[in-house]
C-alpha cells in the first residue's frame, strides 16, 4: 500500500504539486490522468525518491520512504524517458537490476521476455521505442515489486503489445496484491483496467473515485414528450448537463437512479431512453462547475 | 530477509556495477609496476635499496609520469562514475534505487578508491615477498619507507578522484562538469597567484616560496623538512624531483641512513592529502544530499560551484589583468584596480554560467559589498604585515644555518638589451638578432654581435650561500634588520634599489623560516654585497672553481649533514666542467686572442684572487685596475668570423680573431681582471700574454659617444632592476647614413652625445667592463669609426 501524504514539490516559483494526498490499497491499479504539465511525472518522480519533496511524506505499507529508501526495493518506477547503457542488452541490465532489488527472479524476467518476443542478447538501442518499453517492462516486473510506478507506459505499444501488458499487469496484480500507479494524459487508454482514478489538474488532485462507483451508478437519459415540457417537472431528480431541444430532454443522472425513473415515468414521455455513462462522461459531469481544461484532456 | 540485510545488496551491487568503469586506471598502473618486478634481476639491486619502491618510484621518470597520469584518470574516472549527474534519465533510475543519496555517493566513491589501493597493495606486496626471496631480511624502517612511499604514490590520485567527483556529481551539465572541475583543480593555484601579489606587494619581507608553501597544490617548489600544506596533488615526489638529476641522486635522498629519518615534515604532504580528500569527501556528501535532479541541464544550477568558480574566476581575472597594473609600488591605489577586476572576472562568469541571468544578476549584486569588504581584508592583512610576519627576524642564536640567495643575473642586462622606450640594445645576446640588423654588411662582417652576455662571471650570479658560522650568521641577520628596517621603499625614493634576495633560515629546532625582498634602500643593498667577505660565499667560489670532482664529492663534503637543503645548483656554479678554451680581450674589446691553458694552474690562480677581492674591490674597482677580460668557453658553441683588422695584425701577430665574433654558448664565462688579481696576472705574465691586454683603440678611432645615467635613460631609477651590476657590452653596428638610418642604442634619449676627442678619451679613462651600478653611475654608448658599439659604465665614484 502506498500512502502519500500532504506532499508539495516546488520548481523555483512554481509550485508543481501542492499539498497533495492519495493513497493506493493493495491490488489495485490507481490511474493518474491529466494534461500535459499536469504534476502527473512529478507525483510519480516524487514518490519513488527522484525528487525530493519540500514537504509531505510517502509511505509504502507504513514505512516512510524517504527515512527507509531500502523499502524501494519492493518499488519499481518505469519512467517516462526510459535509460539503457549504450551497450546493454536485456540480459545484462537484468543483471544490473539484479543487484539493487533482491527479489528480482530470473526465470519470470526469461518468461516474460519470451512473451513479449524480446531477445535478450540485443542491444536495447538497437529496439523501436515499444520494444523498449516492453523491455523495460519486463525487467520491471522480474524485480517482483509491491509497487509499480508506470509513467506513460503504454505510450508507443501497438494494440496487441498494450493489450497483453494491460493484462500482464492485471494478472500481477491479482498474484501478487500489488499496487499499481499509472499516469497517461489519455483517459481512454487507463478506463478499463484501473480500479482507481485520479484526475490532476496541475497542483492537486481534482477528483478520485473509484470506478465501481461509476459504473451502473451514473446514467444518462433522454426523453421525448409531445410537446414542450417544464423543467420543473423534473424537481427531485439531482440531474446534470440538462439539454432541453424542443420536445427533447437530456441529462445525466448520478444519484437515486430509481426515485429518477418515477418521476420520469410521471412526466408522461413519449419515449424513454436510458444509457450507462462512459467514463469520459462521467468526468465531464463531475468536472462541469471547475475550471479544468477538459480540451487538453481528450485532444 | 530482514531490512538491514537487503539493504546492503544494492550498496555492493551499485559498487561492484561501478567498478566496472573505474578499475581501467588501477589495473594499467598495477601492470606497470608488478611486470619490472617479475623481469628485473633482483640480483643488480644495490644493498642499500629495498625493491622497487625506493628505486622505481623515485627514478625522475616515474616522478614525472606518475603525478601527471594520476590527476588525468582520476578526473577521467570521476567523470565515468559520476557524470549521471548531467542526466535525468540516468538520475531517474540510480534514485529511484533502494539507497540513500549518501550510500550511492560512498558506493561510487569506493569503487573509484578501492581498486587503486588494492591493486598496488598487490603489487607492494609481491615487491616485498621478492625482496625476501632475494635474500634481504626486512626491517621495520624498510617497511615504514616501503608504506611512506606506496601511501604516497596513491594519495595523490584518490585526493583528485575525490575532488573531481565533489564537482561532477554536483554540477548539471557536462559543460559544467568539466569547467568547474578544472577551476577547483586550479583554484588553489589562482588564489595563491593573487594572494602572492597582494603578499609580495604590501607585506615586507614576503616570499612567494611562503605563498606557495601555504597555496599552491600544484607547485612543484615544496621546500624540503618543512610543512607541506598546499601540494597533496604531487607531494613527497617534490622532493625528490626538485632536487635531484637523476635517479643515483634521487636514491641518494632515501639512503638507508637517512631512512630512519623519514620526519613528519615528510608525512605532512600525505597528512595533508588525507584531510583535503576528507574534506573533498565531507563537501561532496553534504552537497550531493541536497541534489535536484531537476536541475540536470540547467546551466547554473549548482549554486554552490557556480558561486565559488566565479570567485575564483575573479581571482584569476584581477591577477591577470593586474600584470598591466603594477603592484610593485605597494601603494594603496594600486590595489583598487584589483577591485573592478575581480568583479569583472565574477559577473562575466556568473553571466555565462548563469540562470536566469537577469535574477542572477541582481541577486549577484547584493553580494559585491561582501565580496569587496573579504578583498579590502585580505589587503589590509598583507599591508598590516600579517601580524609581524614581515619584520621578524630571527635570533641569531637560534639560527642553525642560513642560505642566501642573490639572483642578480640578467638584470640590467635585460633591462637595458629589452627596453623598448629607449631603444637601447647595447647588450644584445644571439637569441635576440633580428633581421634587419644581420643583413648589415660591412667589411665582409656580417651581424650583429656582442661580447659580454649574462654568464658573465660574477660572485652574485645566481648563487646561494649558505652560512653556517654564528659571526657570519650574524652578518646575514644584520643584513636583514636592514631590510625590516627599510620598510617599505617607493619607487619613487631617491634612494631607492631593485635588490631581489631570498633569506632562508634553519632553526636549530628544525623551523624554516623564509623571507624575500625585492627592493630596499642603496645602503643595505651595499650590506648585502658585503657578505662576499665570508667564508661561505669563498666557499661558493671554491665550488664555481669546480674544487670538486663530482656533485657527490660536493654532497658529502658540504651537505652530508643537511642534505635536505642542498637546492641541486651545483652544476649552475661549477663551469670548469665545460669550458675548453680560454681567450684574453684588453678593454677596449678590439680583438680576443686564443690561448692553450694550464686548467689547474689557471683556475686555482683565478680563484684565489677572487677570494682574496673584498666586495669593495670586486664591485667598485677604479677603472684604471681594470685591465682586461679572461673568457673561457665551449670552442663547439661560438662562430668566428674571418676578417682581420689589419691594424690589429700589425700590432700583435698571431692566433687571434677579431671582435666581431660572437658566444652562443651558455656556459661562457667572462671574468674581469683587475690589477689585484696577481695570481692570475703572474700566470699570463710568465706566459707573455699580458700583452693582449693592451688596447689598440684611442679616442681618435672614435666616432662620438653618448652618456646618460639610468635615471635619465628610463625616467626612473634602479627601483625595478634586481640589483644593477653593470656588464660591458660590445657589439658591431653599422649606421647607414644613406638611409638616413640610425639605430643608434641611445637615440630615443636625451643622452648627452660628444664628439670631443679629449673629452671623449677622459670618459674611457673613467670606465670600467663591470661593476656595481648606483643611480648616479653613467651608462656610456660608444660608436667607434668602424661602427662597433661598446657599452661601459662610468661608477659615480669616479
Amino acid at each position: 500500500m502506498i500512502k502519500v501524504s500532504n506532499i508539495t514539490k516546488t520548481f523555483d516559483d512554481f509550485t508543481a504539486i501542492d499539498n497533495l494526498s492519495l493513497e493506493i490499497g493493495d491490488s489495485s491499479i490507481y490511474g493518474l490522468v491529466g494534461y500535459n504539465g499536469a504534476g502527473k511525472t512529478t507525483l510519480l518522480k516524487t514518490i519513488a525518491g527522484v525528487y525530493v519533496p519540500d514537504s509531505g511524506t510517502v509511505e509504502m505499507d507504513g514505512i516512510d520512504l524517504f527515512k527507509h529508501p531500502e523499502k524501494k526495493q519492493e518499488l519499481f518506477y518505469v519512467p517516462d524517458d526510459l535509460y539503457f547503457g549504450l551497450s546493454s542488452s536485456m540480459k545484462s541490465m537484468a543483471n544490473y537490476y539484479k543487484s539493487f532489488y533482491p527479489n528480482f527472479c530470473m526465470e519470470t524476467f526469461h518468461k516474460l521476455a519470451g512473451l513479449f518476443g524480446l531477445d535478450i542478447h540485443k542491444k536495447i538501442m538497437g529496439f523501436s521505442k515499444g520494444m523498449q518499453r516492453q523491455a523495460e517492462m519486463v525487467l520491471g516486473l522480474s524485480t517482483l515489486p509491491k509497487v509499480i510506478l508506470l509513467d506513460e507506459s503504454f505510450d508507443g505499444l501497438d494494440p496487441a503489445k498494450r493489450n497483453l501488458t494491460k493484462k500482464l499487469l492485471l494478472d500481477y496484480m491479482a498474484d501478487k496484491e500489488c499496487s499499481i500507479l499509472i499516469s497517461s494524459h489519455n483517459l481512454h487508454e487507463l478506463a478499463d483496467m484501473c480500479d482507481h482514478i485520479a484526475l490532476m489538474n496541475g497542483k492537486s488532485i481534482a477528483m478520485d473515485c473509484a470506478v465501481d462507483d461509476m459504473n451502473g451508478s451514473r446514467c444518462k437519459f433522454r426523453l421525448a414528450y409531445t410537446e414542450n415540457v417544464d423543467r420543473n417537472v423534473f424537481n427531485g431528480i439531482e440531474y446534470k448537463n440538462y439539454k432541453a431541444d424542443g420536445k427533447i430532454v437530456s441529462f445525466t443522472v448520478s444519484k437515486n437512479l430509481e426515485e429518477a425513473e418515477r418521476i420520469i415515468a410521471a412526466s408522461n414521455p413519449v419515449l424513454t431512453e436510458r444509457f450507462p455513462l462512459s467514463l469520459e462522461e462521467i468526468f465531464l459531469e463531475e468536472m462541469e462547475d471547475t475550471d479544468y481544461d477538459f480540451e487538453k484532456l481528450f485532444s | 530477509m530482514t531490512l538491514r540485510s537487503s539493504f546492503r545488496k544494492p550498496f555492493w551491487g551499485l559498487f561492484f556495477q561501478s567498478l566496472k568503469l573505474s578499475v581501467w586506471f588501477p589495473l594499467l598502473a598495477f601492470a606497470g609496476r608488478i611486470f619490472p618486478t617479475f623481469f628485473r634481476p633482483l640480483a643488480v639491486y644495490d644493498e642499500s635499496i629495498i625493491g622497487y619502491f625506493w628505486d622505481e618510484y623515485l627514478a625522475p621518470e616515474n616522478l614525472i609520469s606518475f603525478p601527471i597520469f594520476s590527476p588525468i584518470f582520476a578526473i577521467i574516472t570521476a567523470v565515468l562514475l559520476f557524470n549521471f549527474a548531467w542526466s535525468k534519465k540516468k538520475t531517474n533510475v540510480l534514485f529511484s534505487l533502494g539507497m540513500t543519496r549518501t550510500q550511492i555517493y560512498s558506493a561510487k566513491l569506493l569503487a573509484g578508491i578501492l581498486p587503486l589501493i588494492v591493486l598496488m597493495g598487490i603489487a607492494a606486496g609481491f615487491e616485498i615477498v621478492m625482496c625476501l626471496i632475494s635474500g634481504y631480511t626486512l626491517s621495520i624502517r624498510y617497511l615504514v619507507g616501503a608504506a611512506f612511499i606506496f601511501l604516497n604514490a596513491i594519495s595523490p590520485y584518490i585526493l583528485c578522484f575525490c575532488v573531481s567527483s565533489m564537482v561532477i556529481a554536483n554540477t548539471s551539465n557536462v559543460i559544467e562538469g568539466g569547467a568547474f572541475t578544472f577551476i577547483t583543480m586550479a583554484a588553489p593555484s589562482v588564489l595563491r597567484q593573487f594572494l602572492a601579489k597582494l603578499f609580495c606587494a604590501y607585506t615586507l619581507g614576503a616570499s612567494e616560496i611562503d605563498i606557495e608553501k601555504f597555496l599552491d597544490v600544484l607547485n612543484l617548489n615544496r621546500v624540503p623538512q618543512s610543512w607541506n600544506w598546499t601540494v597533496p596533488f604531487i607531494h613527497d615526489f617534490s622532493v625528490t624531483f626538485d632536487n635531484y638529476y637523476n635517479y643515483g641522486e634521487a636514491v641518494s635522498y632515501f639512503r638507508i641512513g637517512s631512512l630512519e629519518e623519514i620526519t613528519v615534515y615528510d608525512w605532512s604532504g600525505f597528512i595533508m592529502s588525507v584531510i583535503y580528500t576528507a574534506i573533498a569527501v565531507a563537501v561532496g556528501l553534504y552537497l550531493f544530499r541536497k541534489k535536484k535532479n531537476e536541475n540536470a541541464a540547467t546551466f547554473g544550477r549548482s549554486r554552490s560551484f557556480n558561486e565559488f568558480c566565479a570567485v575564483v574566476a575573479g581571482f584569476f581575472i584581477a591577477a591577470t589583468l593586474n600584470q598591466k597594473v603594477s603592484l610593485g609600488e605597494g601603494k594603496f591605489t594600486e590595489f583598487l584596480p584589483l577591485i573592478p577586476f575581480f568583479f569583472l572576472g565574477y559577473f562575466v562568469f556568473k553571466q555565462i554560467f548563469g540562470y536566469k541571468r537577469l535574477r542572477e544578476l541582481k541577486r549577484s549584486l547584493k553580494r559585491v559589498p561582501i565580496y569587496t569588504a573579504g578583498l579590502f581584508a585580505c589587503f589590509l592583512c598583507c599591508y598590516l604585515g600579517f601580524f609581524g610576519y614581515s619584520s621578524y627576524v630571527p635570533k641569531t642564536d637560534d639560527v642553525m644555518s642560513v642560505s642566501v640567495s642573490t639572483p642578480f643575473y640578467k638584470n640590467l642586462d635585460d633591462r637595458l638589451a629589452d627596453d623598448s622606450r629607449t631603444g637601447l640594445k647595447p647588450m644584445n645576446t644571439r637569441d635576440k638578432f633580428d633581421e634587419r640588423e644581420t643583413n648589415i654588411n660591412l667589411n665582409g662582417y656580417l651581424g650583429t654581435y656582442y661580447f659580454f652576455d649574462e654568464e658573465y662571471y660574477d660572485m652574485n650570479n645566481n648563487y646561494t650561500a649558505t652560512f653556517y658560522d654564528p659571526d657570519e650568521i650574524a652578518l646575514v641577520t644584520d643584513v636583514h634588520k636592514s631590510f625590516a628596517k627599510d620598510g617599505h621603499i617607493s619607487g619613487s625614493d631617491d634612494n631607492a634599489q631593485g635588490t631581489s634576495v631570498v633569506i632562508t633560515y634553519r632553526l636549530k629546532n628544525n623551523t624554516l623560516i623564509v623571507r624575500s625582498y625585492y627592493r630596499t634602500t642603496e645602503e643595505t643593498a651595499q650590506k648585502l654585497l658585503k657578505l662576499n667577505d665570508t667564508k661561505a660565499v669563498n666557499n661558493e667560489v671554491d665550488i664555481y672553481f669546480g674544487l670538486y670532482g663530482s656533485e657527490d664529492e660536493y654532497l658529502n663534503d658540504i651537505y652530508k649533514d643537511n642534505l635536505e637543503v642542498y637546492n641541486g645548483d651545483f652544476r649552475d656554479k661549477s663551469f670548469r666542467l665545460y669550458a675548453t678554451s680560454g681567450y684574453l680581450f684588453p678593454k677596449d674589446m678590439s680583438a680576443g686572442f686564443k690561448f692553450g691553458y694550464n686548467e689547474e694552474e689557471l683556475f686555482n690562480a683565478l680563484r684565489e684572487d677572487i677570494k682574496a677581492q673584498s666586495a669593495q674591490e670586486h664591485y667598485h674597482h677604479s677603472a684604471e685596475d681594470e685591465l682586461g677580460v679572461l673568457t673561457f668557453m665551449d670552442d663547439s658553441d661560438f662562430i668566428l668570423y674571418s676578417g682581420v683588422s689589419e691594424k690589429l695584425s700589425e700590432k700583435l701577430g698571431g692566433d687571434y680573431i677579431t671582435a666581431s665574433w660572437s658566444i652562443n654558448s651558455p656556459t661562457a664565462k667572462s671574468f674581469v681582471i683587475t690589477k689585484d688579481m696577481v695570481n692570475t696576472l703572474n700566470y699570463l705574465e710568465k706566459r707573455g700574454l699580458t700583452k693582449y691586454f693592451e688596447n689598440v683603440r684611442t679616442a681618435e678611432d672614435i666616432r662620438h659617444v653618448k652618456t646618460a645615467t639610468l635615471g635619465e635613460l628610463y625616467g626612473e631609477k634602479n627601483k625595478h632592476l634586481n640589483m644593477p651590476l653593470f656588464y660591458g657590452a660590445f657589439k658591431y653596428y653599422v649606421v647607414d647614413t644613406e638611409n638616413g638610418f640610425d639605430n643608434s642604442y641611445f637615440s630615443k634619449t636625451k643622452a648627452q652625445k660628444i664628439t670631443d676627442k679629449a673629452e671623449i678619451q677622459a670618459l674611457l679613462d673613467k670606465s670600467v667592463l663591470f661593476g656595481y651600478c648606483s643611480n648616479d653611475s653613467k651608462i656610456v654608448e660608444i660608436t667607434y669609426n668602424d661602427g662597433i658599439v661598446a657599452t661601459v659604465m662610468i661608477p659615480d665614484s669616479q
